[in-house]
């Protein structure tokens, strides 16, 4: 039986168009991959009523959610709101990861009370610095790069089925790479790179979960 | 030193740090919006609860940098 993969990737804004960029590969990779199916709800799609249409009907083991949010709400296409307490009921049974601000600490906990395998994401704002020259290709600004590393490490962990505390570990030790890493001057042509790691460790203070450490995607 | 000399230490060694930026530098935040290396500073320097976080996270950066 195919294993069910579903994301949500808003492009309407800088930030979402940011965020579509650094999941595109894991995308570009689930969809090539033998017995996996991918929903992939992109740009104007990642609305309320397709979210909770494909969390109801195909039982997704894995949703990936990307866009801004708060601490109770994780929203999709032009801020509407597509999972917050009214639904949260259907993450019943999934492994959830939000890559937006704050909603760990507030929609996680419920999540997991209402029957959720594990819900991972930042207890605060999720911060990035791009390049401003870059911002129409966002593929090619180094700033970012480190962020795109981060993401993905986690995100590909979770599809290729690794334990949600193990994903965790792993991208907790990228931040930490890139700490310890960025800054040289051919990286940092513009003296960015302190502001880049104070917001790579803000990332790696605030990133955590609630639920089953020891859940995969199956 | 006690507790609170340590963290005043720490928050003027957060705030040299930053204020050796380019305080036009931005971070990109959720909900569409930036902040400045200088809004920062303006966190740090009062510090309300974002500030503290701010110091909280720049030690331990320093400490992973340091590898204690």
């Amino acid at each position: 039986m195919a294993k069910r993969f579903l994301i949500t990737r808003p492009k309407h804004d800088i930030i979402t168009s940011y965020l579509h960029d650094f999941s595109s590969e894991i995308v570009r990779i689930a969809k090539e991959t033998r017995d996996m199916h991918v929903t992939d709800l992109e740009g104007k799609m990642a609305n309320r009523g397709n979210l909770n249409a494909c969390l109801a009907k195909e039982h997704p083991g894995l949703v990936f959610l990307n866009g801004h949010g708060d601490r109770m709400r994780v929203a999709g296409h032009n801020n509407e709101i597509i999972l917050d307490t009214t639904n949260i009921n259907l993450s019943k049974g999934k492994i959830i990861y939000a890559l937006s601000c704050d909603s760990l600490e507030g929609l996680g906990p419920i999540a997991v009370e209402q029957g959720a395998k594990a819900y991972i994401g930042y207890g605060a704002r999720f911060m990035f610095v791009h390049d401003p020259t870059r911002v129409g290709s966002p593929r090619k600004d180094k700033n970012a790069l480190p962020f795109r590393r981060a993401c993905a490490k986690l995100i590909n962990s979770l599809v290729f089925g690794l334990p949600v505390s193990q994903a965790l570990d792993l991208t907790k030790e990228e931040y930490m790479h890139s700490i310890r890493s960025y800054g040289t001057s051919e990286d940092d042509p513009y003296g960015d790179a302190p502001l880049i790691r104070f917001a790579l460790a803000w990332n790696l203070e605030f990133l955590s979960m609630h639920g089953d450490p020891a859940a995969s995607f199956s | 030193m006690n507790q609170k000399q340590v963290e005043e230490e720490c928050r003027k060694l957060v705030l040299a740090r930053f204020r050796s930026l380019n305080p036009d530098s931005k971070l990109l935040l959720g909900k569409g919006k930036e902040m400045t290396v200088r809004e920062l500073i303006g966190h740090v320097e009062k510090p309300d609860e974002f500030g503290k976080n701010v110091i909280k996270v720049q030690m331990r950066m320093l400490k992973v940098l340091t590898g204690v």
